[in-house]
């Protein structure tokens, strides 16, 4: 069923009685040519573009919840690719131009809002550091401007220019930034996964996989044993425990990072603004409740949700940015699980399994690469090789010394 | 300068008279004028360390979470196999316990380096349960004891002198104004005295946090 | 909210702590082990050797036995210390 504004007003004179299930809840079928383990944003996204740029459509989708529910759901669902280093705001580009053209792709409304992303600096030091990111930016066509303090003052009112720890000097901006609905863009891509014929299939747990002689063959799941010559992981926040199970190590460390939701109030925040002197992040969501997340919790867990000298940092971060926002109370809070690398960077590509690739270690990333991801992660498979905006990506550059340290935090997970 | 002298870095932080909730007894609120020198035993200079500060009058070096009160001095566990010592002013302590340590220990003279709040009265434990996470109830702690730990953000050493109960607070001498702030702050709502029990004249609240002094 | 019993101070709040990772990686004496005592990391979901300085307090680094799942933390020790994860 095709969604069109003609649909929805058919469907309201109709009182609403004609609309068909997203996607089909199938059962798994005993082999498939490729299976992608976790139905997230990045499996789903996976499993869309080898359908739809590779024809590869006897694909399996597992998901051992429900779509949505996972840590696709757990973020703040900010899109952006103000990244320093090529390797990184390249492929970051790609999915943001992914996101330019989804909605329309999908036929979904993703909600996706290009309403800018504005990193604030508050040193000289910063404000070079700012220059370079955004001059690297603009040196491969990407969009950046710095903003001086009168700009960011227009640009949002609410900043407290003058904070008398960390005044504001300015803004690196980067204006085809924004946020995106994060679980209709799992809703989305499964709808149009399995408009092409992928299988979706919920509530099955990958409990092992098989190889032989260095190939992938077979998953067992808790829905049964199912063969796949070919098979992608895109479990990030369980990477360790899917790579563990086909026989290798991964540089990666499962953390917590959690985000906030006030209560819903007038349009406040118009922009994504990102504070430069903590770790802090902040939009307004359509409902009206302003989004802000922090730094992670800072030690290793699969708990999805957090702690409290987290919030508090978080908290007094805002604060610091923004003062109106002690006013507000905060509804919700939640906690996502993190794959950490210890470069920061991700990790997309093959594996020493042959026939089984994956796409994880996404750290903070993981939600705006959410195309760009599934759509590299799929060439992957199709081609047996990673695509160039990839290839920087692979799993061996730490024993190679090809990091790509975008902090320069060096090797601790935690601080990355 | 000599330890007898104010902190300069306190300057108008702390004024004499009363501040804050005007009703019900105040906690006192000060500074106190001592020389401190940190001790840390170098690898098998214990028995050295504790020799050196027992012969210059000092107690035996107490274990962790405690302090020992000697002749001369005090001695305040601070870290595994590192004190605090405290003496009076104007004692010339760190001289002479890196002379008779020599390498057996690291001395540091801290005199400057450290700032010492000390809070008294019936409801200091009040005050301090704002600002750190240490339980201070007398079944978990008492008069003798040290706890180690963040006051607010800035790492202090706080230590029951008495059982009215009265605490020294041992902050790095740049966190000093900023620690005077906090107590003042703390304080405010119970009301706090700083100084004695005459006003300070005209002098006006200084910068403290607390709220306005009442006459 | 995790609380620490630091041997020396008893029990603390993790704000005082800082993480210092996993506690089961060693220095190798030769070249070729240092990918994995860097980088390689076991991960798991379940009970975690790991290191936390106690900063905030007596700066002694501590090994503690911790559940990634749950939080608990079941074992406090010093370095030289070696706390077996509970047999399931």
């Amino acid at each position: 069923m095709r969604y069109s504004g003609l649909r929805l007003l058919t469907q309201a004179f109709a009182g609403n009685t004609g609309w068909k299930p997203a996607w089909r809840d199938t059962a798994p079928k005993s082999s498939y040519d490729v299976v992608i383990v976790g139905g997230g944003g990045h499996g789903l996204a996976t499993a869309y573009y080898l359908a739809r740029e590779h024809g590869i459509t006897n694909v399996a989708v597992l998901e051992r919840g429900r779509i949505g529910l996972g840590n696709t759901g757990r973020n703040t669902t900010i899109i952006r690719s103000n990244y320093l280093l090529p390797e990184n705001h390249n492929f970051y580009e790609w999915s943001l131009k992914l996101w330019e053209g989804l909605e329309q792709d999908l036929n979904y409304n993703a909600m996706v809002s290009q309403r800018g992303v504005l990193n604030l600096f508050h040193s000289d030091a910063a404000r070079h550091a700012a220059a370079r990111r955004g001059n690297a930016m603009r040196l491969d066509g990407i969009d950046a401007e710095l903003l001086d303090r009168a700009q960011v003052a227009e640009f949002c009112p609410l900043i407290d220019l003058d904070n008398a720890r960390f005044p504001v000097m300015g803004g690196l901006l980067q204006r085809r930034g924004g946020t995106a609905r994060h679980d209709a863009v799992a809703w989305g891509f499964a709808r149009a996964a399995d408009r092409r014929g992928v299988d979706i299939i919920q509530e099955c747990e990958v409990q092992g996989i098989e190889t032989e002689g260095g190939r992938v063959t077979a998953l067992r799941t808790s829905r049964g044993r199912i063969r796949a010559g070919r098979v992608g992981l895109a479990v990030a926040g369980s990477t360790s425990l899917l790579a563990g199970m086909a026989g290798f190590e991964v540089p990666i460390e499962s953390h917590v990072l959690q985000a906030f939701v006030s209560e819903a109030v007038k349009p406040l925040v118009h922009a994504v603004i990102t504070f430069g002197a903590g770790h802090f992040y902040i939009s307004q969501s359509d409902k009206g409740g302003l989004v802000f997340g922090g730094g992670l919790d800072g030690w290793n867990s699969y708990a999805q949700r957090g702690n409290l000298p987290a919030v508090e940092h978080v908290f007094a971060a805002g604060v610091a940015m923004m003062p109106a926002l002690s006013r507000l109370r905060a509804l919700r809070s939640w906690g996502g699980m993190m794959d950490m690398t210890p470069d920061g960077s991700p990790i997309i590509g093959l594996t020493p399994i042959q026939g089984l690739t994956m796409t994880g270690g996404w750290c903070y990333g993981g939600f705006k690469a959410t195309p760009g991801s599934g759509w590299c992660h799929a060439w992957t498979i199709a081609k047996g090789e990673p695509h160039p905006l990839n290839a920087a990506f692979t799993l061996d550059r730490f024993r190679q010394g090809r990091l790509l340290d975008e902090r320069g935090a060096g090797p601790f997970a935690w601080a990355q | 300068m000599s330890a007898t002298e104010p902190h300069p870095w306190l300057a108008g932080a702390l004024v004499p008279g009363r501040f804050g909730a005007a009703a019900g007894e105040p906690v006192r609120l000060g500074t106190r004028a001592c020389e401190l020198v940190q001790v840390l035993a170098r690898r098998d200079g214990d028995a050295a360390l504790q020799a050196a500060i027992r012969a210059a009058g000092g107690p035996d070096l107490p274990p962790p979470g405690h302090a020992a009160q000697g002749e001369r001095m005090a001695a305040l566990w601070t870290q595994p196999r590192g004190w605090l010592i405290q003496a009076g002013p104007d004692a010339g302590l760190a001289r002479r316990l890196a002379d008779a340590c020599g390498p057996a220990a690291a001395v540091v003279e801290q005199t400057h380096g450290r700032c010492v709040f000390t809070l008294e009265g019936a409801h200091a434990r009040a005050v301090l349960a704002r600002l750190c996470r240490v339980d201070l109830h007398p079944r978990a702690f008492g008069p003798g004891r040290v706890a180690v730990t963040p006051l607010s953000e800035i790492a202090a050493v706080i230590h029951q002198t008495g059982a009215a109960p009265g605490f020294d607070i041992i902050v790095a001498s740049s966190y000093a104004r900023a620690v005077a702030g906090m107590l003042a702050a703390a304080a405010a709502p119970i009301g706090y005295q700083v100084g004695g029990d005459q006003m300070g004249g005209d002098q006006m609240g200084g910068d403290q946090m607390g709220g306005d002094r009442v006459d | 909210m995790i609380q620490i019993a630091c041997p020396y101070c008893g029990p603390r709040d993790e704000a005082e702590f800082a993480y210092r990772g996993d506690a089961t990686v060693h220095r190798p004496a030769e070249e070729a082990g240092f990918h994995d005592y860097v980088y390689a990391r076991a991960n798991p979901r379940g009970w975690h050797l790991e290191w936390w300085h106690h900063t905030g307090g007596c700066r002694a680094v501590l090994k503690v036995l911790r559940h990634t799942a749950t939080h608990e933390v079941r074992a406090v020790g010093l370095p030289a210390d070696r706390p077996e994860p509970p047999s399931a």
